[in-house]
């Protein structure tokens, strides 16, 4: 019988493996698979993964942690801890627990076999993990007795906890604890016992307690009933809330708040009642808040105290109360304020005015701002709030309407301005040229970044007007979108003119937000700055966590140390994981190796053009070819279609370097013998073409424009580009009419311009089809002497590196 | 109850003799403080402080470095001799000490506010409120029991705009409170909406032991968390980065994100009752990357966590209902919705100065209980995110339905002879 059933059990093992193993992989394989798919990139892997490892356990487990070694250098045990955790998760989770005595099994032999502690302890505990989940132990309750002895001479916190004992011992009781703690002048230990009581009780049973007792309380127990109230929003007790108002002192303060939670009609009334006396600040704050419709009141209140117009503090506070809560009705109070003969009131008036308008507004406000004094900057604001909801050409039309009516068109440039519309900007920026200093102020308030240019003038053309106008143009150049470098150009000359600590901080902290090499270094400049350091080191590390351009290491790194060390001198909380994020990018930053000739091309006299550090030999477009990290980085962020040239010029020569491409369709080229600023393809001897031709933009490409080519002359043989990203080296040889391209070893180009046109350069009637050339074009640079070689930029994504040439003079 | 607490005298005795419920005043009236964990936050220009209103006497810390720089920089500051303590216990119990600044690492949080609240003292705790579910209703319970003020360290619910979002949370109080938006929501916190996860406070798989450098007290360090060999990036300033000690951007910054959201959403007394996440498997040590992790609330409120690959993922709302939705600093698609929100009442006043609400007894505005649900719900997400599974959450019980793996992540057993 025994052996009946073993048989039985390992037929149904076999069935299961067989059944969960498709592919009738043994253990080892199975073993091998699941870790070289380790760590699981999502749920679905996970399941399948560790799902076959589970079916072949307890067999796969013990396999998995016998690959566990000790931990040491070189040690890499993390893919084995992430599959064993992983099969303690899979089979605990409530869909898979049929697989869950096996993997115990499993582990304990595992842990049994495991001399390694470290590991040992691993295998053990999370074997832990597989048991049952048992609700740890509540913590014994106080026994009555000893919280009743605790209660008389304990330590506050001992009687909290002791009068907590003895409410949940028995809670219909428990309002006697409540009412004699009420009486105790320990304010702790009274706190403590009414919030505990309430958790336990209720408000329901406490109210009734808290009534009666309330007159005979102290006032500072009292005040901790008020607050209970109001906490506790007990509408029942606001008549009595409402009168402790009148008790003066802490008392009322506390029975405001109260009343202001609670809310209702008697409380609005009582506490607008409070707004001019002593208690006026707390019960303004208690209004903004509360809860209900009070703009009648509210507004009512106001008529009333003006035609009495002697309770001035009232009038401040109703006021603002409807100004905070835009209360529209207050709107007449507000106006006769304003024509008040009452300085104070009109000045109140007028200061709150924008609160209250609308678009039915807009005539009358218009002529108090065409007629305003010293208050125009008020009044503005008002037409401003006044026009507001509408669209913003409507804003403009209505602005330019009054304007054209108005005594004092200048007074109005403020609002203008609030329309942010081109027409604005313009209107402005003519009245700014005629000398208007409102128009240029108006400039710095506009929300159009069409301004920006017109304030970089103002503030270059007139050292005054840098403190105005630079912090607008600095957040105007923070809203452009797409064009990263300009927007760092731009703050680069915010940075320039920038003369003041703020301007500067302002300036960088913008800077921080554009991702891109050129700003780094920008803003590295600043690390040294003692006003602005801080900021930059903060821009320093965003842009070198943000940037998805390559940044050259010894900045990267130079920069980062620094910006590293100004935070740890900083101190603060959030500067500990600055320094913590600085060394985190910083392992991850690889230095660059310099290029160098070979020794053979050392002996031949090669020279090195560009190493990889700088472009010193070179000239021209040195703002879009930047040395990256032993390469030239061609970036969109810069402007991708310059040129860049030898300084030298060359006739014949062997010109060697390697170009790797980062995106698809990269095109460029090398000039040959090329005037600068001209179509080196045309105007040179010739172009020698770089392009990713594989890309499928370029299906429908002529065979003299793949790579290699001399464009338009002498057709290449197509090459298959390496993939992206990696590097191709290729050779230029021109020698008097003949040239030879050469690209990874093989040679794709052999011929003799000059009969390859039949010595037609150029048409010979003069026509523009030129029958010799294969693309019928004239080509009247071809038989130019001599002339620089350059790299011809029609677009980002191109790296070059080692760069070296042979001159072979110019006799041939 | 900590191993070996000390019995020393509660400090009332201190006060007038023979009375011992007549509390002890400093002079002046002056309340004071003492410091456990010098290392980071705690030595921060914002909490290395000292005023009129309330004295720092006393600094505690388990790295002799840490606490000789505490030491030199109290003596530049204040002219005083802080007193220095190896054994947070000590700080604790002391009779000068009215209020414990816990700055410590996560896993300690718990153990050392319980411990707090039973010396009577009132508790200043740094963000995440504890490392575990249950480790945060034993300080809730403790807090109650024993009549303490109870403040965690995260503010953006009452005060400043919150990293990237670029609007404070009051006037998205008010907007959700107005219902305008309708019901329910979903808040999305995203790299698309101003939030970063700060994934770089990960862990690393395959660390070498190293020796335990003479100045740090490794065992003391680890308190509750199980002993493993010892590695410079499991502790100070990138401990963050494993599961025995915190969970990584999720624990530093969760709350910071989180609590807001719990407190505009109006759940401060609710739990989620589902989360879901999307991520690569954890390790079992080294805290990993996540793509997203979403709560789900009983009347389908939803918070939405976007991780790895969300920073560039255009524009997003934050928060997003029925009837509209709102972007980064306040834009929304409700048109003039500044003018309405104008006109609503503020949101209820509350409690934001600390001293204050110690003086008062009443709760501060981030206090125990409110603290205690939203560093559930980031609890919520790592234990969602260690098991590599969706998890459903009772709210009135505080377990995980039907999943003892996950319940024991709530209740996660302490090192002994450590337990809360």
């Amino acid at each position: 019988m025994k052996k009946l059933y073993s048989i039985l059990i390992l037929l149904c093992l076999a069935f299961s493996l067989h059944a969960q193993d498709a592919r009738q992989r043994t253990v080892q394989t199975i073993v091998a698979d699941v870790l070289a798919a380790m760590p699981a990139q999502n749920s679905a892997d996970f399941e399948a993964q560790i799902g076959d490892l589970a079916a072949a356990a307890p067999q796969s487990v013990v396999e998995v942690a016998a690959l566990l070694k000790p931990a040491g250098a070189g040690v890499k045990n993390a893919i084995y801890e992430y599959a064993l955790m992983g099969l303690v998760d899979y089979v605990n989770n409530p869909a898979h627990t049929a697989k869950k005595a096996d993997v115990l099994k499993g582990l304990q032999q595992a842990a049994a076999a495991c001399s390694d502690p470290t590991n040992k302890e691993l295998l053990t505990s999370i074997q832990r993990l597989l048991g049952d989940y048992v609700a740890p132990e509540p913590e014994p309750a106080l026994s009555l007795k000893d919280a009743k002895a605790l209660l008389k001479s304990g330590a506050t916190h001992e009687k909290c906890l002791a009068a907590d004992a003895i409410m949940k011992a028995d809670p219909a009781k428990a309002w006697k604890t409540v009412a004699s703690a009420l009486k105790s002048d320990n304010k702790i230990f009274r706190n403590s016992v009414i919030s505990n009581a309430t958790k336990i009780v209720g408000t329901s049973t406490l109210v009734p307690l808290f009534t009666s007792k309330f007159k005979k309380l102290t006032p500072d127990a009292k005040v901790d009933v008020l607050n209970w109230f109001g906490n506790n929003k007990i509408s029942s007790v606001a008549n009595l809330v409402n009168s402790a108002i009148g008790d003066g002192g802490e008392i009322a303060k506390a029975a405001i708040a109260a009343a202001g939670k609670i809310g209702g009609n008697n409380a609005a009334d009582a506490l607008i009642g409070q707004l001019g006396g002593e208690n006026g600040a707390d019960a303004l704050v208690a209004l903004k808040s509360f809860k209900g419709d009070i703009k009648g009141k509210v507004a009512q209140a106001l008529a009333a105290k003006l035609a009495e117009g002697t309770d001035k503090a009232a009038i401040a506070n109703l006021v603002s109360l409807a100004a905070a809560r835009k209360m529209k009705d207050a709107a007449p109070s507000v106006y006769s304020m304003i024509g008040s003969s009452d300085k104070e009131l009109s000045g109140l008036g007028t200061s709150l005015l924008s609160n209250f308008v609308g678009t039915g507004d807009i005539a009358k406000v218009g002529s108090l701002l065409d007629g305003a004094k010293g208050d125009a900057g008020k009044y503005s604001e008002a037409l401003k709030a006044a026009i507001h909801t509408l669209a913003p050409k409507d804003q403009y039309s209505q602005v330019s309407n009054l304007m054209k009516a108005a005594k004092n068109p200048e007074a109005f440039y403020p609002v203008l301005a609030s329309t942010g519309t081109d027409e604005a900007v313009a209107d402005l920026e003519k009245a700014c040229s005629n000398g208007s200093a409102a128009a240029l102020e108006g400039l710095t308030a506009i929300d159009n970044f069409k301004a920006a240019p017109i304030l970089l003038k103002a503030a270059k053309a007139n050292p005054a007007n840098i403190a105005k106008v630079l912090p607008r143009f600095i957040s105007l150049v923070n809203t452009y979108e797409g064009n990263l470098d300009k927007k760092r150009a731009d703050l680069g000359e915010a940075l320039a003119l920038a003369n003041t600590k703020d301007l500067k901080v302002n300036a960088l902290s913008a800077l921080a937000n554009v991702p891109t090499m050129k700003a780094f270094l920008l803003a590295g400049k600043y690390l040294d700055d003692k006003d602005a350091a801080y900021t930059a080191a903060g821009a320093v590390k965003n842009i070198a966590s943000k940037s998805k351009e390559e940044i050259n290491y010894n900045d990267f790194k130079a920069n980062l140390e620094k910006a590293a060390q100004i935070f740890k001198a900083a101190g603060g909380a959030d500067d500990g994981y600055a320094v913590d994020e600085i060394n985190q990018i910083l392992s991850k930053a690889e230095p660059f190796k310099v290029s160098q000739l070979t020794a053979e091309e050392k002996k031949q006299g090669f020279e090195m053009l560009f190493d990889g550090t700088n472009l010193d030999k070179w000239q021209g477009d040195l703002e879009g070819y930047i040395p990256v990290n032993g390469a030239i980085y061609v970036s969109a962020n810069y402007g991708s279609t310059g040129n860049l040239y030898t300084k030298k010029e060359y006739r014949n020569f062997v010109y060697r370097f390697e170009f790797c491409f980062l995106r698809e369709g990269v095109n460029n080229g090398v000039g040959v013998r090329t005037p600068m600023g001209v179509d080196a393809a045309y105007d040179g001897m010739c172009e020698v073409q770089i392009l990713d031709h594989d890309a499928p933009m370029y299906a429908n490409l002529r065979e003299y424009q793949v790579h290699g080519s001399v464009y338009g002359v002498i057709p290449a043989k197509r090459i298959v580009h390496k993939p992206l990203g990696e590097w191709s080296t290729e050779e230029i040889r021109v020698e008097g009419d003949r040239i030879k391209v050469t690209v990874n070893g093989q040679v794709i180009v052999d011929g003799n311009i000059r009969t390859a046109c039949k010595g037609h350069n150029v048409a010979p009637k003069g026509e523009n089809e030129n029958p010799y050339t294969v693309d019928h074009r004239n080509h009247p640079g071809m038989f130019n002497r001599k002339g620089f070689i350059s790299f011809c930029g029609h677009g980002e994504g191109l790296k070059i590196r080692n760069v070296r040439i042979l001159d072979l003079g110019d006799k041939k | 109850m900590g191993i070996g607490a000390l019995t020393i005298l509660p400090r009332e005795v201190f006060g007038k003799m023979g009375d011992p419920s007549s509390k002890f005043v400093a002079p002046s009236d002056q309340m004071t403080r003492g410091i456990i964990g010098v290392g980071g936050i705690g030595m921060s220009n914002l909490h290395f402080v000292s005023d009129e209103r309330c004295r720092l006497v006393a600094v505690c810390d388990v790295d002799q470095k840490h606490l000789d720089n505490a030491l030199q920089r109290g003596q530049e500051r204040f002219g005083t001799k802080l007193q220095s303590y190896h054994d947070w216990r000590d700080l604790v119990h002391d009779p000068n000490v009215d209020i414990v600044h816990i700055a410590t690492p996560s896993h300690w949080h718990g153990l050392m506010a319980v411990e707090s609240a039973k010396a009577g003292k009132d508790i200043f705790c740094e963000k995440p409120m504890t490392r575990t579910i249950g480790e945060g209703k034993k300080v809730v319970e403790a807090v109650n029991k024993y009549g303490s003020i109870f403040r965690l360290d995260t503010w953006f619910r009452f005060k400043d705009t919150f990293y990237g979002l670029g609007t404070t949370v009051e006037p998205l109080k008010k907007l959700v409170d107005s219902g305008l938006l309708g019901w329910p929501l979903t808040v999305r916190i995203s790299g698309a909406t101003g939030f970063a996860w700060k994934f770089f406070w990960t862990g690393k798989e395959n660390l070498e032991p190293q020796p335990v450098p003479k100045e740090l007290d490794y065992d003391m360090w680890l308190g509750p968390a199980p002993v493993k060999p010892y590695h410079p990036h499991r502790v100070h300033q990138s401990f963050r980065g494993y599961w025995d000690y915190e969970s990584g951007g999720l624990g530093d910054m969760g709350q910071h994100y989180i609590d807001p959201v719990q407190y505009f959403l109006g759940k401060d007394d609710t739990f989620p009752v589902k989360v879901e996440v999307d991520a690569p498997q954890q390790h079992p040590d080294a805290v990993g990357i996540w793509r997203s992790i979403t709560y789900t609330y009983a009347d389908g409120c939803k918070i939405i966590l976007e991780g790895e690959g969300f920073e560039s993922s255009g524009k997003v709302p934050y928060i997003e209902g029925p009837n509209g939705k709102v972007y980064k600093g306040f834009e929304c698609t409700i048109p003039n919705v500044q003018d309405i929100i104008n006109e609503l009442p503020d949101p209820e006043p509350r409690h934001t100065d600390f001293l204050d609400c110690v003086k008062t007894r009443q709760k501060f505005a981030l206090a125990e209980e409110n603290g205690h649900h939203s560093c559930t719900i980031v609890n919520m997400g790592s234990c969602a995110l260690r098991l590599g599974r969706t998890l459903n959450f009772d709210p009135e019980k505080q377990l995980f339905i039907g999943d003892d793996a996950a319940n024991l992540l709530i209740n996660q057993p302490m090192r002994a002879p450590w337990s809360i």
